[in-house]
């Protein structure tokens, strides 16, 4: 594969810039470093890719960097492609198609650019390090080889940063690497695992032990519980023995007592009081005695007056009568004079009403005056009626006024008429817009088109004529003009290129003339020919010498001829000479000699062209003068002279801008055209309407504006007349409905007013006798009536007040008589009041004595009945005193005093006799006063304290204190056992070893690979070493021969003091160099010696790839880089090399090359 | 009406692993997450009142000796006694193994059941009876569900029992027996332990494995706790699954097919990150991060993985209560190493010479010795969680392989990116 063409569309600071590749060597030249690195970068994303962060978008933004250019391969096959920056589908043929990867693939089998770079690519940085690396692995063979065939220059790094790596891991003994660090944690978090861990073992045994403990401490605390029983129980019995004792004799005492009858407390007490009470009822019963007798005295001394006493309900009865009896006495004239007035008024109002009728007949009208409320009524309504009556008959009047007006204004109005067709064509117009000023716009605007292209017109060149004409020429078309142009310029630049070229072959030949006649002027150089001939001549002196000699031959004037005027041999010998002294001229002249047949070698090869030249220009000539006449013939119908084609484009072009021109003002008059026969139209339709509606138009021009304005005059007069006559009608309509209810309203009225006056007939007819009662004074008269009805029942009730008082008065002064002549005869034939009065006051006198009486028979009851309950309470008492004599065991009550002394004294002995047993039972503990006495019966006495002492010492030296050691112990086994609390120690080491597991698994993963991939490498660059080391070896020890310009005979594999086969360089005279004491130059001729080597090895079974330098040659001295340019001129011829540079020097000295074949610089100039 | 809590797996003090600590991360938030998730269960009993909690086995961690733990566990099941809840415990092969369920003596409202034969168990005033029976040895592999009793009449029947059913991955295949073993029973709930993934076998009748209670390493990720189930009228009614773990495993891929610069990268792991987050309500999270996709930076990532885990890392400290497990770096290159590399080429033949490689774990060791040594330091521990023990290289060799590659191209051709 190789590059033809490298195109920086949009890349850096370049823009369109094209770069030409072929086969052989190419050396790019920038003036800087910006110009060279920037196309470099080119190269590079065009074929891989660009870089994301790539800096060449400072003129052209990232989305339009683009780089293309042209692959072809060995077969010929051409793909040329566009890299854009994209992450996808960033291939792009010439026509913007993305291509897939596979195509390009196809061309370039690596995708990778560091890759490619690697195995095509060298950089001068490249070669630096490659020379150090090959120093540092000591010319190790196989990695020197390894790092040249896959272009990686430090492999030594590699190798040592795998291998450190894994160092830095781990090592068997070490302590500090990162896995082994990672172990001992590990380690010791499993140390704290167990440490922490509790086993069910030990918590059981614990566990048992603590119940062993429980256990043992129960028994000694049973032990320790009966001794201590025991122990109290023999110091209580010691302590009660003298209670025992005095219990002993108390209940003697109680048997020496015998017999006694026990009385209760309080019987003493009681017979005390029964005997204190006999003594205080005698004195009482000899007072209530004495004053009965006092009262017996006094009841004897008051007496009653019995008759009086009877009649006292009567006598209070007529004196509560009196004041009754005489107020009517009072009253009765007053009442008489009242009901005689009353009487009077009520005839007083009759009289009011009806004169006909004494007030004896008044009954008669008591009816109507009950019905007062309707006769209201009707009145009331008889009022409405007659006011609605009157206003309806006023109303009819108002609306037969008002229709007779309208009908008058009606006969008024104009006839009707219909605007709806002027109205509509009136709106029409006015859609229509301005019809008038737009049209007289565009007629203004029209002129003025047609003014300024006439004018344009005038201007063309070339041609005159009307417009009509002009829109007519028939004119060639752009296309054919354009062909003729270009004819015209191929053929101007043939003639050109032939006048150039003519030119420099007449230089060329002047020089080349110049050069000979200078030559000539130093002397005419010997020449072949020359050689020849005078050989020729000598061969035939010596054929005739021979002759003559050996022969004997008469050579009959040959000689002389050959000889001229000198004899054969001098002639031989003087050609002899003269071939040698042509000869040696010739040998010593050569340079001169060939020079010089050079010179006229070309000189006659220049003649030969310019020959040629001479007749191709004229034949040149005259195609020219045949194209011009085609030229002009095209011209010809439209009678124009043309100018070149060139010049003839522009005018076209400016042709087609007239003929649009007039094109347009075609199109302009059409439609002004258009424009005018409309408003016609609207015109003649409102001139139709208006006459129609029999109106006349005032103004005839052909402008439409006044006449829009009469119609609308017109239309607005015409509506405005309809408009009131609408109005008109409708008021009518509304009037002569309103006049119709109106009449029916009146009717209505008067068949109710007919009504009403039956029902008032019928009401109040009876109440006027023969005259009629108007309802507005109804109301007057039945006043009356009712005020006459009112006073007639006065009148009578107090005729009845009258006659009470009366018969009242006669009762009471009969009963006050009869009273009289039973109880007090001689109050009789005294006035009824004053005997009443006497009666009274008798009756007074009688009620005090009775009260007297009364009060001291009281007295004399209670006195007897004291006297009654003072016996019985004295006899109470004697019954008491009687009961007690039988409780002190029937003994006389003057006995009693002694057997009350006798029960208390065998009380006391009782209660000392409890009081012990009490102490005992207390100080028993629980045990019964039998199971007392037989225990303490048991016991000796004096051998208790001794017994008690014993017990105390067994408890408080031997059980109390193993109780107490056991307790601690218990307390220990618990509080260990409180201790194994299910904590998480364990559990939280655990977590920390899984996390350092985790830590070393990924160790672990790493050192592997690390351990794995430098064995990997290492057997690879060995077996790259076998495969390759011959055939590149011997490629690489020439080349590096050449590089060190024979310094070095070449290269050699050697094994070094640990037989490792090393590289030696070897001198012409057979010694050996090891890389170690190579100059830092040498060793890079000997990487780029071994890179060099690679690739021709390389291409020797794989298709050919461009092999890109940069810069390599920058430190090398003159005539090592030219060197090196030969070397890679001859791999040029092989595979395609491009290198970029920046120095000049790179390029002159590779310009001196000249026998390098195929050697193209390109300059990239900005 | 009354509840009951299922739950089964607490593999109590059991340590979270594959977590390597770093400065920062939140240690405090993961200790002793197995006691508190059972911490969280015994809450959750209490508080929801339940009538009873089924424990469907492993309790323990089987190789796991501390008595302490059985010790933890008591106090906790005393908190239940307090407040009358009973316990019904089938233990199940860890248990079997576990000398701490050998010693422990449990409280009066623990029922173990048998490990001879299935033991059913009434509770007469809430109508339901409770069928179990446990694991005698580590290993068992007879079908046992087939001796369990049919269905007690008007009784809600329940099941405990310890099983992989017909199988489940990555769990060993004890007490084996079929769906329809189960169905046969009668019973209105089958309350399994052993695989640690929440699965509800069947809805009628309901066959629930709970899954564990908390997560303990990336293969547990997601949402662990306990199932909820509430009894009406003799019949369930509802079955509800209850968080109870304090740490939440997740696995958070990220694509990067679309990133070009290290920036881009980060920025779409945050992003991941917190959406993580925003999905544990509130929990602490651990996650592994796996980078996947043909990404134009795979190389890049490469050759910065250390700097990059560091970012990331930070990252997750940024985001607080996350502790970044691993970070695996499986994106692709957009081009195959192989084909990128051309034919021919002395790295093309030497990745060609990795693959041909046989990284079975003895021939590495033939290879090269080292390793060897390293091994033999190695806790036996770590050799057991796979990797490096002979025949047990699940995942290893692809991951090493595909691991060296990238090592050495990186470093052959970093030098070059240089210039």
């Amino acid at each position: 594969m190789r590059i033809t063409r490298l195109e920086l569309k949009a890349f850096g600071r370049f823009t369109d810039r094209t770069l030409h590749f072929g086969p052989g060597l190419h050396i790019v030249h920038g003036p800087n470093e910006a110009g060279k690195s920037t196309t470099l970068r080119a190269l590079k994303a065009w074929l891989f890719g660009f870089d994301p962060r790539t800096p060449d978008n400072f003129l052209h933004a990232y989305d339009q960097l683009s780089v293309g250019g042209c692959l072809q391969a060995e077969d010929g096959r051409e793909l040329a492609f566009y890299r854009r920056k994209k992450i996808k589908a960033d291939i792009l043929d010439p026509q913007g198609a993305p291509i897939t990867p596979e195509t390009l693939a196809a061309f370039l089998p690596i995708t990778e650019l560091a890759v490619f770079e690697s195995l095509y690519g060298l950089s001068h940085e490249d070669l630096i390090r490659g020379g150090e690396d090959i120093l540092a692995q000591k010319g190790e063979v196989g990695q020197a080889l390894f790092s040249a065939g896959a272009g990686i220059s430090s492999l030594r790094g590699v190798l040592a940063g795998l291998e450190n790596e894994a160092e830095a891991l781990f090592t068997a003994r070490g302590t500090k690497r990162e896995i082994n660090e990672a172990l001992a944690a590990y380690k010791e978090t499993q140390k704290i695992v167990r440490e922490s861990s509790l086993s069910s073992r030990d918590w059981q045994e614990l566990s048992n032990r603590l119940n062993e403990a429980q256990v043992a401490l129960k028994a000694i605390e049973v032990q320790h519980g009966e001794k201590d029983r025991r122990r109290r129980q023999l110091e209580r019995i010691r302590q009660l023995l003298p209670q025992l004792a005095l219990r002993n004799a108390l209940r003697q005492q109680l048997a020496e007592l015998g017999e006694v009858v026990e009385l209760p407390d309080d019987f003493s007490t009681q017979r005390q009081e029964i005997e204190r009470a006999l003594h205080t009822l005698a004195h009482k019963e000899t007072f209530v005695v004495a004053k009965l007798t006092e009262m017996q005295g006094k009841i004897a001394a008051v007496s009653a007056r019995q008759p009086v006493l009877e009649a006292e309900e009567a006598i209070e009865e007529l004196h509560e009568r009196l004041g009754e009896y005489k107020k009517g006495k009072k009253d009765r004239p007053g009442l008489e004079g009242m009901r005689i007035s009353n009487k009077g008024e009520a005839a007083d109002f009759l009289r009011l009403v009806r004169q006909d009728i004494s007030l004896e007949q008044v009954e008669t009208l008591r009816a109507v005056s009950g019905r007062r409320k309707i006769i209201g009524h009707l009145a009331a309504k008889h009022e409405g009626l007659q006011q609605g009556l009157s206003q309806t008959k006023k109303r009819l009047l108002e609306i037969g006024g008002e229709l007779e007006k309208i009908d008058r204004e009606l006969e008024g109005l104009p006839l009707a008429k219909n605007t709806a067709g002027l109205s509509q064509s009136l709106r029409m117009a006015r859609k229509a817009g301005e019809v008038d000023a737009d049209l007289a716009d565009k007629v203004r605007s029209r002129e003025e088109k047609r003014r300024n292209f006439l004018q344009t017109l005038e201007r063309l060149p070339l041609w005159s004529g009307s417009l009509a004409d002009f829109l007519a020429l028939p004119l060639p078309l752009a296309e054919t003009v354009r062909k003729h142009e270009t004819l015209f310029n191929e053929q101007t630049t043939r003639q050109r290129e032939s006048q150039q070229e003519r030119e420099r072959l007449h230089k060329r030949l002047a020089e080349v003339q110049a050069d000979i006649r200078q030559r000539e002027t130093s002397g005419t150089a010997p020449t072949e020919e020359e050689l020849v001939l005078i050989r020729s001549q000598r061969d035939q002196g010596w054929e005739l010498l021979r002759r003559q000699w050996l022969n004997g031959e008469n050579l009959a004037g040959e000689d002389t001829a050959f000889g001229q005027d000198l004899p054969l041999p001098e002639a031989y010998e003087k050609k002899v000479t003269q071939a040698d002294t042509v000869a040696d001229r010739l040998r010593r002249e050569a340079d001169r000699v060939q020079a010089f047949a050079a010179l006229r070698a070309e000189q006659q090869s220049l003649d030969g062209a310019l020959a040629e030249l001479e007749n191709k220009a004229a034949q040149l000539s005259l195609a020219f003068t045949d194209m011009d006449t085609q030229w002009r013939s095209l011209w010809q119908p439209c009678a124009i002279m043309p100018l070149s084609p060139t010049e003839m484009l522009a005018w076209l072009s400016g042709a087609a801008t007239l003929r649009l021109g007039a094109e347009e003002l075609q199109s302009r008059e059409g439609e002004l055209e258009r424009k005018n026969s409309e408003r016609e139209k609207i015109r003649l339709a409102l001139l139709r309407e208006l006459a129609d509606l029999g109106e006349h138009p005032q103004a005839q021009s052909k402008e439409l504006e006044p006449l829009l304005l009469q119609v609308e005059d017109a239309l607005e007069r015409l509506t405005a007349v309809e408009e009131r006559r609408q109005k008109l009608l409708e008021r009518e309509v509304a009037l002569k409905g309103e006049h119709l209810h109106a009449n029916n309203e009146k009717t209505r009225f008067t068949e109710e007013f007919g009504l009403w006056r039956q029902e008032w007939q019928e009401v109040v007819g009876s109440l006027g006798g023969d005259r009629q009662i108007h309802p507005a004074e109804a109301e007057d008269v039945l006043e009356n009536l009712h005020n006459c009805f009112a006073r007639l029942k006065k009148a009578d009730e107090l005729h009845k007040r009258i006659e009470g008082i009366d018969r009242d008065a006669g009762r009471f002064e009969e009963a006050a008589l009869a009273l009289a002549r039973e109880i007090a005869p001689p109050l009789m034939g005294q006035p009824a009041g004053q005997i009443v009065a006497q009666l009274k006051a008798l009756l007074n006198q009688a009620k005090n004595d009775r009260t007297l009486h009364a009060r001291y028979t009281q007295e004399t009851q209670e006195a007897t009945e004291e006297r009654l309950r003072l016996a019985e309470e004295t006899l109470l008492a004697r019954h008491q005193l009687a009961e007690l004599c039988r409780l002190a065991g029937k003994v006389l009550p003057e006995e009693l005093e002694a057997a009350e002394k006798r029960s208390a004294q065998y009380r006391s002995i009782l209660d000392r006799l409890r009081q012990t047993e009490k102490i005992l039972i207390e100080g028993a503990g629980g045990l019964s006063l039998a199971d007392l006495e037989d225990q303490a019966a048991k016991i000796d006495p004096d051998a208790l304290p001794e017994e008690i002492t014993r017990l105390s010492q067994e408890i408080e030296q031997e059980l109390a204190p193993e109780g107490k050691r056991l307790s601690v112990l218990i307390g220990e086994k618990r509080n260990q056992l409180r201790q194994m609390d299910g904590n998480a120690k364990a559990a939280e080491a655990a977590e920390q070893g899984t996390q350092i597991l985790a830590k070393l698994r990924r160790l672990a993963e790493r050192y592997i690979q690390l351990k794995v991939a430098g064995h990997v490498l290492k057997s690879e660059i060995e077996r790259f070493r076998n495969e390759n080391q011959a055939p590149v070896l011997a490629i690489a020890s020439r080349y590096f021969s050449e590089l060190t310009q024979g310094s070095f005979a070449g290269l050699l594999t050697d094994e070094d003091d640990q037989s490792q086969p090393v590289l030696v360089g070897t001198r012409p005279n057979g010694g050996r160099v090891l890389v170690a004491r190579m100059s830092s130059g040498t060793r890079d001729q000997l990487y780029l010696a071994l890179r060099l080597a690679s690739l021709e090895w390389r291409l020797s079974n794989h298709e050919p790839m461009p092999f890109i330098l940069d810069d390599i040659l920058v430190n090398a001295d003159d005539a090592r880089s030219q060197t090196a340019l030969k070397i890679l001129g001859e791999l040029a011829a092989k595979t395609q090399v491009i290198l970029f540079t920046h120095h000049r020097r790179i390029v002159d000295e590779s310009l001196q090359l000249a026998p390098v074949s195929g050697l193209h610089v390109h300059a990239l100039e900005v | 009406m009354f509840t009951f809590l299922h739950a089964a797996d607490i593999h109590l003090d059991s340590p979270l692993r594959g977590l390597e600590g770093y400065v920062d991360a939140p240690v405090d938030q993961l200790r002793q997450a197995t006691r508190r998730a059972f911490d969280n269960l015994i809450d959750l009993a209490i508080e929801e009142q339940v009538a009873f909690v089924l424990l469907s086995g492993d309790l323990y961690d089987g190789d796991w000796k501390n008595y302490h733990t059985g010790l933890f566990f008591i106090d906790r099941i005393s908190r239940l006694r307090k407040e009358n809840i009973r316990v019904f415990l089938a233990s199940g092969n860890h248990d079997a193994a576990s000398q701490i369920t050998k010693a422990l003596r449990l409280p009066d409202n623990v029922h173990l059941f048998s490990t001879k034969q299935p033991e059913t168990i009434t509770i007469e005033p809430l109508g339901v009876a409770i069928h179990g029976q446990g694991y005698h040895n580590r290993a068992l592999v007879e079908n046992i569900a087939r001796n369990y009793p049919q269905a007690l009449p008007h009784h809600l029947n329940i099941g405990l029992l310890h099983t992989s059913l017909t199988g489940r991955q990555g769990h060993e295949p004890y007490a084996p027996c079929s769906l329809d073993d189960l169905k046969a029973k009668g019973y209105d709930y089958w309350a399994l332990g052993h695989v640690h993934t929440r699965e509800e076998v069947s809805q009628s009748p309901w066959i629930v494995f709970p899954g564990n209670i908390q997560g303990r390493h990336i293969h547990e990720a997601g949402a662990k706790g306990g199932t909820l189930v509430r009894v009406e009228d003799g019949r369930i009614s509802a079955v509800e699954h209850r968080e109870l773990d304090v740490l939440r495993w997740s696995l958070c891929q990220v694509d990067l097919t679309d990133s070009t610069t290290k920036d881009m990268v980060i920025d779409a792991v945050r992003q991941a990150m917190e959406a993580k987050q925003a999905s544990a309500t509130g929990r602490p999270l651990a996650i592994r991060l796996q980078l996947i996709g043909k990404s134009p930076i795979h190389a890049e990532l490469h050759r910065e993985s250390v700097a990059l885990i560091e970012e990331f890392r930070a990252l997750a400290v940024g985001l607080g209560e996350i502790w970044l497990e691993k970070v695996a770096f499986t994106t692709q290159r957009p081009v195959a190493l192989a084909e990128s590399l051309g034919a021919e080429t002395p790295l093309a033949n030497l990745i060609r010479a990795i693959d041909t490689l046989d990284f079975q774990p003895a021939a590495l060791m033939e290879l090269v010795p080292e390793i060897g040594v390293l091994q033999s330091k190695l806790p036996p521990e770590l050799l057991h969680e796979g990797g490096l023990v002979p025949g047990d290289v699940l995942g290893w060799t692809d991951g090493l392989c595909e691991e060296v590659k990238e090592m050495l191209i990186a470093r052959l051709l970093g030098q070059g990116e240089s210039r």
